[in-house]
């Protein structure tokens, strides 16, 4: 904190004029430097916003020729011109598609979210509820798209499929969002509501839920991208319109402009939201800063080393009951047929105690190999260009101006699109792969590192300038170390996202890893061995998620104490 | 914390929260009046489960269902739509459909896997799979393919190796990338071959490279796999109700069929203008593929015995093809001609 305003200590008749005179010049100081730091801003806001016209028509320019002369011959992307016209020309094809497509996202969005928010609600309120089923909601959460479609294509009518599918998109980032929202509640005001008598209900009501608001808000809006791009995937088990249907057809027929005008369609409906929810955050809560999504890992226990480790260990054992008590049940439920659904002890006969059990196992180590390297190379790559794109958009904000739309279209886009021009740039090795994982991983990464970095302190800044700091000291030993639990929020989260990249890239790319076995099980109608893959996926998930909070909680207990409350 | 903007927000969410809800309502009310059909006098439901999106490949079943060549028959058929992730096989296990179009392969293997499904008709006599290469560099036979990068999507590669062992070429020469069902790695060069469906790729290729390529159908060299074939469980054949309802589809799906054959037109503005009218597709592109799709069901037998007939003849070759696939347990009880004998009641047409 400033002292040196003079509205402090009142000061005896006999003060020191000498001091009250510097610490009036202090004042002025400031208020001056405050004044033109605004002028600037408003300045740099205006040359900002002519920079990023220029930029961003030379970007449109450089991508016009491109795709005129060479990308467009190749099969992989179409020039902005062509898209124009696709979309001038066949607009009530695209109208019809965006309805259908748009009408199953928006009931995907709203019933996940809802669900997102009563089940934050009860987890927060009923803490023994969160350590039983906060796994098992991660599980949904890890769960590969590429092995659920078909499953519920077979469980539900195909509207009902298609609205689960978006819903389940959505879930789970709200969820832990909303559950960081209604925690970040001030001690203070739920003291009082205590104090008044007041119940946990009260609390709930009064100010868990108001300083939950933004960030349910920012689930809303991250969302949007997530329930769209659930409602096309699910027009891969069968539809008659949609943008799905759409993109089938453009990529069968290899009309690019009819793939591209779909993508284009796909980001602006992805886009649309988050900016009106983003706008509307900041309208009804403008007392928040952004919030970062990605729930902070909870406190370390406290008590002997030895009972905590047993206390994790009972809740750990409790929640993979749940999950296996959940899989039986969703075969019981449903009345799945024999055929497509398989129990875990079909996946344990198939592992571990079959005629083929160990050749099976063997093929399933291989690919399980493969994975772990996809995923983990891109994971890592996605995180650190993440971090990178973050401290660049903070730093230079031309940068975040010019660059924000695409890092946007990039999260929105359907990821099959992008793919053959990500193959032709970098190939099918390992290049592409990694290049089609660090894109899903990048973008929240960004999104929550950027909030991080805007959340230091102004305080801080003023401290560090007073010691004449460059922007790379700043960012050393100020933005990064606040930033740290933003940054391993985001990467807890993407570390599931990650393996889930890494499984599409190697069914569309490279023929290998799990991804693959589980489309080639499919296409050979065995089911034990795609229900075996995506359940040692998802366990991989699991881990690599829990390796994640556990490097959160040892780095933040050394680096930044204060943060874990 | 200033209590004014919380208590508009929590407003604004109330009205947002009653909003949805009626539209959840809306959502109710649409579903439940969309759902089953109601099934008429002496009119049996019965559901066809297509393996992709609407496409003139479906066509004659489109002819059918207009035509009213169904109704004639007894049954009202909901022909669902398909999809890469869809599986027609696992739809008729599940009960969710009745009759389910996949390849000869795809129901020995669901059978393979404890599936009792039997094949009672075949509406491609010829595998659509085929490989198609640039005319610059062509891929004539399967000998061609020594040597060069063949593109094969996820679940094909049984399908190459079995196509280079009937052809005594060394697999070892091939190199096989993967790819998904787009022709882009064939248009920029990455791979020399693809893996393609005879009767769509072909044409896109065409339209982006301006140059016909070139194709071989696998049909042609040792794969004799029946595609586009009716699947039903072996269950629904022993039950009379079941039974009938199946014969008076594969009538009207033959006749259906017949008029297509005869005349592709009103295949094609159907499936454009009313069945995958959302599609974005056109006319002329499915004109193409409604001639290409002719070479895969008319063949000789056909003309002799007619439409989606099966000979014991081609039977036996396509269980010879399945072992060749690695697909164990398959002889010809995976096939069922009792269905179209009794449709055809001895004829080749159907009246």
């Amino acid at each position: 904190m400033s002292t040196g305003s003079g509205t402090g200590a009142p000061a005896p008749v006999t003060a020191d004029a000498a001091g009250r005179a510097a610490a009036d010049r202090a004042a002025t100081a400031i208020a001056t430097e405050r004044a033109r730091s605004r002028r600037d801003s408003r300045r740099g806001a205006l040359n900002g916003w002519v920079v990023t016209a220029l930029v961003s028509v030379a970007l449109l320019v450089l991508w016009e020729i491109a795709a005129e002369l060479w990308l467009t011959r190749l099969g992989v992307l179409a020039s902005p011109t062509a898209i124009v016209q696709s979309l001038v020309a066949d607009w009530p094809v695209y109208l019809n598609a965006f309805s259908a497509t748009a009408w199953v996202a928006v009931r995907g969005w709203f019933f996940g979210n809802l669900a997102a928010v009563v089940v934050a609600v009860l987890f927060v309120q009923l803490p023994a509820l969160e350590s039983l089923f906060l796994r098992l909601a991660l599980t949904l959460f890890c769960l590969p798209l590429v092995a659920v479609n078909p499953l519920l294509q077979l469980t539900f009518d195909p509207d009902t499929a298609k609205v689960v599918l978006a819903a389940l998109s959505v879930f789970f980032t709200t969820l832990v969002g909303t559950m960081l929202g209604l925690r970040s509640a001030d001690g203070g005001p739920l003291t009082m509501v205590t104090a008044w008598g007041g119940r946990s209900l009260s609390a709930l009501r009064f100010v868990r839920f108001p300083s939950g608001i933004p960030a349910i808000l920012t689930g809303l809006q991250i969302g949007a991208a997530a329930a769209v791009l659930g409602a096309i995937f699910g027009e891969f088990i069968g539809a008659k319109a949609g943008l799905g249907v759409l993109l089938i057809n453009g990529l069968m027929s290899l009309e690019l402009g009819r793939v591209w005008s779909v993508a284009v369609i796909a980001t602006v409906m992805a886009a649309v939201p988050y900016g009106v929810f983003g706008l509307l955050r900041r309208w009804l809560t403008p007392w928040s800063a952004s919030i970062s999504t990605a729930q902070t890992a909870p406190p370390a226990a406290r008590g002997p080393l030895a009972a905590r480790l047993l206390k994790t260990l009972a809740w750990t054992v409790g929640s993979l009951l749940v999950i296996l008590a959940a899989w039986w049940a969703y075969l019981i439920v449903f009345d799945m047929s024999p055929f497509v659904g398989k129990s875990p002890l079909d996946v344990f006969a198939y592992l571990f105690t079959s005629d083929d059990a160990a050749a099976n196992r063997a093929v399933m180590l291989k690919a399980l190999g493969e994975t772990l390297v996809h995923a983990g190379v891109g994971y890592v790559a996605g995180l650190v260009i993440g971090i990178a794109a973050a401290v660049a958009f903070v730093t230079f904000p031309v940068v975040e101006r010019v660059l924000t739309p695409l890092a946007v279209a990039l999260r929105s886009v359907p990821i099959i699109v992008l793919i053959p021009v990500l193959i032709l740039a970098l190939g099918r090795g390992l290049g592409g792969v990694v290049a089609i994982t660090a894109i899903v991983t990048f973008f929240p990464t960004l999104a929550n590192t950027q909030s991080g970095l805007r959340r230091v302190p102004s305080d801080a800044f003023t401290l560090m300038r007073s010691y004449d700091a460059s922007i790379w000291s700043n960012l050393w030993r100020l933005q990064l170390p606040y930033t740290l639990p933003s940054i391993f929020a985001s990467a807890r989260i993407a570390a599931p996202t990650a393996v889930l990249a890494a499984t599409l890239a190697e069914w569309l790319a490279t023929g290998d890893g799990l991804g693959h076995e589980i489309v080639a099980s499919r296409a050979h109608s065995d089911y034990t061995g795609l229900w075996a893959a995506a359940a040692i996926l998802t366990a991989v998930s699991l881990i690599f998620y829990g390796l994640v909070s556990w490097a959160e909680r040892a780095v933040l207990a050394k680096y930044s104490p204060t943060q874990l409350g | 914390m200033s209590s004014l903007p919380s208590r508009r927000a929590r407003r604004v969410l109330a009205a947002a929260t009653a909003g949805a809800l009626s539209l959840a309502v809306l959502a109710g009310c649409a579903s439940s009046s969309s759902g089953e059909t109601a099934s008429g006098d002496g009119v049996t439901p019965i559901t066809l489960q297509t393996s992709w999106i609407p496409l003139v490949q479906f066509g004659g079943s489109y002819v059918a269902d207009k035509e009213g060549y169904y109704e004639k028959n007894g049954v009202d058929v909901d022909i669902l739509p398909g999809g890469p992730d869809v599986d027609p096989m696992a739809a008729v296990v599940a009960g969710q459909a009745d009759i389910g179009m996949g390849n000869a392969d795809t129901v020995a293997r669901a059978n393979e896997q404890g599936a009792d499904l039997v094949i009672i008709a075949a509406g491609f006599q010829k595998n659509p799979l085929a490989i198609l290469s640039s005319p610059d560099k062509p891929i004539a036979t399967p000998a061609d393919m020594a040597g060069m990068k063949i593109g094969v999507p996820s679940g094909d590669e049984a399908a190459q190796e079995a196509l280079l062992a009937a052809n005594d070429v060394d697999a070892s020469k091939v190199t096989s990338v993967p790819v998904g069902f787009d022709v882009a790695p064939l248009v920029s060069g990455e791979v020399d071959g693809l893996w393609v469906f005879y009767s769509e790729q072909p044409i896109a290729y065409e339209e982006a490279t301006g140059k016909a390529g070139t194709v071989f159908l696998t049909a042609d060299y040792g794969l004799d796999i029946y595609a586009q074939v009716y699947a039903v469980t072996r269950e629904s054949l022993e039950d009379d109700t079941k039974r009938a309802a199946i014969e008076g589809f594969l009538k009207g799906e033959i006749e259906g069929w017949q008029d297509y054959v005869a005349d592709p037109t009103e295949a094609v503005e159907l499936t454009v203008n009313d069945y995958a009218k959302d599609g974005g597709l056109t006319i002329e592109e499915q004109t193409k593929q409604a001639q290409l799709q002719m070479d895969l069901l008319v063949t000789d037998e056909t003309k002799e015995n007619g439409l989606l007939t099966m000979s014991s003849d081609a039977i036996a070759k396509n269980v010879a093809t399945l072992d060749t696939l690695g697909i164990s347990g398959v002889d010809d009880s995976l096939f069922d001609t009792s269905v179209l004998d009794e449709v055809y009641a001895g004829s080749n047409t159907i009246k």
